[in-house]
């Protein structure tokens, strides 16, 4: 079944809109998270006044909720560049109106995850001597060191997901220079970088765009395998696993396509976009998210498997503490959370839905936030000279921290909205063509609505 | 022993003889007085932020009425291959040519890595700014520096004393020899269970009880080659 | 004297037919540039300078750059603070082979993006003067860059025969009054 495009206009006007008349959602979602992000600013402002003492971290559990969210939005970072990157080299059609949804959505759980590393330090005002540069002391960052790797790490994907972000943005932003008057104009343009769309211009973009897919997809690999690496390296039982590069990768691009579904689901409801974000995008991703689902039961089961088979006192205490101990709700509630709920859900195409792929990425949220809790907290409860045992439990600092992460999310996400088009508004058009020249293949570009959709 | 075994400087170890210790804790108040370790208070200590550079640790073995208790004092242990080290993205743990775990305490920045990385859970972090409760804060040591919030700390083997030490040394125009340098826990033991001295000088009291066959180390199978030796029967 | 003369086309399709009518008729092709808003996916045969793009070799470059520069950060510094840390060597092959990696990845990225801005003739002052926002409203604009008389009679010539004048489209706000054929 052909579709019919839509004229020009119809697609820039319907894409366009949340840019200019974002409608009152928005602001609602706006006004709300900044009284989140708010209330965390407030609480990191006492923290730093005062010390780390606020939060429950104490000996032997060091790291808690810091390094959970750490390790969680870097993981939701791999939706966007991952997802987008791989569609890309596979040509997957479908990808077309998800493409910058989910480039956003890295670039901003990026620069959330970053703020970590920084803030959970005892003494945050000296974080930049991680970073190398020449001094009179001859000090220089100990690239031994996890840490280091994660600073490196993190910066590259960092910088490479804003390029990946901006570089299909240029079309959209010389398109939006043309439709817009006074300093919009001058700041539109300046950001577009002059572009005009000449048939070089469109061929360069798509080879840099096809170089920074390819490139892209190796570093964020690498970026959650090194993160996985800061627990990974050392010795702590259950912690010095030669499994956590995979385990951690899968697990973000787990949680990250749960996030874009989440994304998209809200995207799509508060700015009307029911014609661009359909049904067969949610059912794609919902595949992918049960994909990405039992991958991570997999990973989980081998890794639980080998601790208890192996019955290694120092690796027990930890497995105990989760199976049937003091974190067992949390675990379990864990495992419902990823996979005993999602799978079937998803398995069977009359639930996978927009509403029920939007549940079932609602849930994985939760427990993926959990997982990482998880494998935090028990390990350093428990270490093996028994009489340092402990236990952990968060103050309002911490909860108010972790509020706020997911409020300077929606904000900055929201912010993004209304300056650039959610829906890469080129390559949607592109689809069209592509589907023009290719007859004989199945599209997934119908912007009509069927009946029953 | 690797590099250290090459340098001539002395290698720095302790031995802890279990079949001694009574537990009666006088090492831990020794240290906290020498190293100006601050008194965190009840709640903080009931949160588990107690600082305790060397600790006695506790185990009871058995069922009433045949329960036996072992005490076991545990310190910074300066693994020979410490993993606490290479884990500090800044260099602020490193090794010295005389096999101590050298901690600086300008140079943390407080990612806690050290500590986590520790099997031993011999470092510790100051949560919130040191505080001592009076008249402790008149009896600081002038000779060793006070730390600030969010910088880790742990037991140096009294490196102001081994400094000292090492100095009257070489004043006297010799090398060190048993009996110049006394850590604070070892100097205060009751039960004369403690000793430290140069493991590379064959003369010294270290060297010779290490070759005893009561000689254990603690943790030996992960490797980190500590240089506090336990001597333990059993019974 | 030089011209410039913008056309403009509903479809890409009738766009590229009329470019091809011009260099029948004698225009070079590098004075024809063809705007769009979006890809035209010509074959290579038809367009200018599209087989020579240095992109890729450039990337390359880049990524050896970024793990050079990483060998000598990680070995040079490591030596200057000379300090041994839980046993191991001073110059750690592993681990510094990680920070390599990230730094190949960036060198690359960051070369192949500054290719790709200067190949594409982007970041230019007066770019937008070879310019029409029709291109926003998904026409085509040829801009035809006439060196002298003759090459401005063989545009006359081609392009005048097709002159068809349409109506703005109904929804489509446009700056400029939507004529398809305009000197300057």
């Amino acid at each position: 079944m052909r579709s019919i495009r839509p004229t020009n206009a119809k697609i820039n006007a319907d894409l366009l809109r949340p840019v200019n008349k974002p409608g009152r959602g928005w602001y609602a979602t706006v006004t709300v998270s900044v009284l989140v992000v708010l209330a965390a600013a407030g609480a990191l402002t006492y923290q730093f006044s005062r010390g780390l003492g606020v939060w429950g971290i104490n000996r032997p559990v060091f790291w808690a909720l810091d390094i959970t969210n750490f390790v969680f939005w870097i993981g939701i970072s791999h939706a966007g560049t991952l997802i987008s990157a791989i569609l890309r080299v596979t040509g997957a059609e479908w990808r077309r109106p998800i493409t910058r949804c989910a480039e956003a959505i890295t670039v901003f759980a990026l620069m959330i995850g970053a703020m970590f590393p920084i803030i959970h330090l005892g003494r945050p005002w000296f974080f930049y001597w991680l970073v190398p540069y020449p001094n009179e002391r001859g000090l220089w960052p100990n690239f031994r060191s996890p840490l280091a790797w994660d600073f490196f790490a993190i910066s590259t994907y960092l910088l490479g997901s804003i390029i990946y972000l901006y570089l299909p943005l240029i079309p959209d932003l010389a398109l939006l220079r043309d439709k817009s008057r006074g300093l919009w104009r001058r700041f539109y343009g300046t950001l577009s970088l002059g572009w005009r769309g000449t048939e070089l211009q469109w061929d360069r973009l798509e080879r840099a765009v096809r170089v920074m897919a390819v490139v892209i997809i190796p570093v964020a690999v690498s970026v959650h395998t090194i993160v996985s690496w800061d627990f990974a390296m050392t010795i702590r039982p259950m912690w010095h696993s030669t499994m956590f590069g995979p385990y951690f990768v899968a697990g973000a691009i787990f949680s990250g396509i749960a996030a874009l579904i989440i994304a998209m689901a809200v995207v799509r409801r508060v700015f009307h976009l029911e014609d661009y974000l359909r049904a067969i995008h949610f059912n794609n991703l919902g595949l992918l998210l049960l994909t990405m689902s039992l991958i991570w039961f997999y990973f989980t089961f081998g890794e639980y498997l080998t601790a208890w088979y192996g019955n290694e006192p120092g690796e027990m205490a930890v497995f105990r503490s989760k199976m049937s101990g003091a974190f067992s709700p949390l675990f379990w509630g864990t495992i419902v959370c990823c996979f005993a709920v999602p799978a079937p859900l998803l398995a069977f195409k009359r639930f996978r839905t927009i509403k029920g792929t939007t549940i079932a990425s609602a849930l994985v949220i939760i427990g993926m936030w959990f997982e990482r809790f998880l494998i935090i907290v028990p390990t350093l409860a428990h270490p093996k000279l028994t009489f340092n045992w402990g236990t952990y439990r968060p103050t309002w600092v911490e909860m108010t921290l972790t509020a706020g992460t997911f409020g300077y999310f929606v904000l900055l996400y929201a912010i993004f909205t209304r300056i650039f088009p959610i829906i890469a508004v080129w390559e949607y058009k592109e689809g069209f063509s592509w589907q023009a020249e290719h007859e004989d293949l199945p599209s997934l570009n119908e912007p009509v609505v069927a009946s029953g959709d | 022993m690797t590099e250290e075994a090459k340098s001539k400087k002395p290698q720095w170890a302790m031995v802890i003889d279990l079949d001694r210790c009574t537990g009666c804790e006088a090492c831990v108040v020794a240290c906290r007085v020498e190293n100006n370790i601050p008194t965190v208070g009840p709640e903080e200590a009931a949160k588990g932020r107690s600082i305790n550079w060397i600790r006695v640790e506790r185990y009871f073995e058995g069922e009433y009425p045949d329960v036996k208790v072992k005490f076991m004092p545990v310190l910074c242990q300066h693994c020979e291959e410490a993993p606490c080290e290479p884990v500090c993205p800044v260099y602020a743990t490193y090794h010295t040519d005389e096999g101590l775990n050298a901690q600086v305490y300008n140079r943390c920045v407080g990612t806690r890595y050290c500590a986590n990385n520790c099997p031993y859970t011999v470092r510790f972090f100051n949560f919130f700014d040191p505080v001592w409760d009076a008249p402790l804060d008149k009896a600081l040591n002038p000779e060793v520096s006070v730390r600030t919030r969010g910088v880790m700390e742990k037991c140096t083997f009294c490196i102001q004393r081994i400094r000292k030490g090492e100095e009257k040394a070489k004043d006297e125009g010799r090398e060190v020899r048993d009996g110049d340098v006394v850590p604070a826990c070892v100097q205060t033991c009751q039960t004369k269970a403690m000793y430290f001295g140069n493991i590379a000088d064959p003369a010294s009291e270290v060297a010779r009880l290490a070759k005893s066959n009561r000689a254990t180390r603690l943790l030996e199978e992960l490797g980190t080659k500590p240089r506090v030796i336990y001597l333990n029967k059993g019974d | 004297m030089a011209e410039r003369i913008l056309a403009i086309f509903d479809s890409a399709d009738e766009a590229q037919a009329a470019a091809r009518a011009l260099q029948r008729g004698g225009l070079p092709r590098t004075a024809i540039t063809i705007m769009s808003s979006e890809p035209a996916h010509t074959s290579t045969a038809d367009s200018a300078g599209q087989s020579n793009s240095h992109i890729g070799t450039v990337a390359i470059f880049g990524g050896v750059i970024g793990a050079s520069a990483a060998v000598l950060l990680t070995v040079l510094t490591s030596r200057r603070v000379d300090l041994v840390t839980g046993g191991m060597p001073i110059v750690t092959p592993w681990a510094f082979g990680i920070i390599a990696f990230e730094l190949t990845a960036l060198g690359a990225i960051l070369a192949m993006l500054s290719r790709m801005i200067f190949e594409a003739g982007l970041a230019r002052r007066g770019a937008l003067s070879d310019y029409d926002e029709a291109v926003a409203d998904g026409r085509v604009v040829v801009s035809l860059q006439c060196e002298d008389d003759s090459h401005r009679d063989i545009a006359e010539k081609v392009l005048g025969s097709n002159r068809k004048l349409d109506p703005p489209a109904q929804n489509a706000p446009t700056l400029n009054e939507s004529t398809d054929f305009r000197r300057s």
